[in-house]
């Protein structure tokens, strides 16, 4: 018979390699090789290739009602000469609206974030219904 | 649609992160949590 503190011990090891496995699965991880980033997408979001040819990959969620949420991330060519670094939000924006001349955008918010501990420019936007069919 | 993006600048590319949904304030901003959260988790290098 097998002494109790040795069969906690083995209940705890075997709690440790479920909650590992489970993590694994849940993990939902994208890694690109060619872009060279890795991202975990939320835990059951169907991950997708996109028809979009600057929009590397995305990540899909449709919930009961119906309703859609996403995640893209899509890559541009920059410039030789461009200097990230002194890129603001209003820059940002500026530039979505010059790239999407036809959609109705207005801006709700705008700042600064960290991925990471390192700073990004995010301008948020509202871009009305029409966009549906335009994003990729 | 309501959306959110994030710009990262890496080897001469400009990297957008789009977290958008349909147009739904209260599930833009649910869902925008669970997004977020997974946004944060993005990296450069293998």
């Amino acid at each position: 018979m097998i002494r109790q503190p040795r069969l906690i011990v083995l209940l705890l090891f075997a709690l440790f390699l479920f909650e590992s496995a489970s993590a694994q699965v849940n993990k939902n991880v994208y890694v690109d090789r060619r872009h060279e980033f890795s991202i975990a997408f939320p835990s059951g979001w169907e991950i997708k290739k996109s028809q979009n040819p600057e929009t590397v990959i995305k990540a899909v969620y449709r919930d009961p009602q119906g309703r859609l949420a996403y995640i893209a991330i899509a890559a541009y060519e920059l410039p030789k000469a461009f200097d990230f670094s002194t890129v603001t939000a209003d820059d940002m924006f500026k530039v979505l609206l010059e790239e999407l001349p036809d959609i109705e955008i207005a801006r709700l918010d705008h700042g600064e974030t960290k991925i990471r501990r390192r700073p990004r420019c995010f301008p948020n936007i509202f871009i009305s219904q029409k966009m549906a069919s335009c994003t990729g | 649609m309501l959306s959110k993006h994030f710009h990262l600048a890496k080897n001469g590319k400009l990297y957008r992160i789009t977290a958008a949904t349909d147009r739904d304030a209260q599930f833009f901003r649910d869902q925008l949590v669970i997004m977020e959260e997974s946004i944060h988790t993005f990296a450069f290098g293998l």
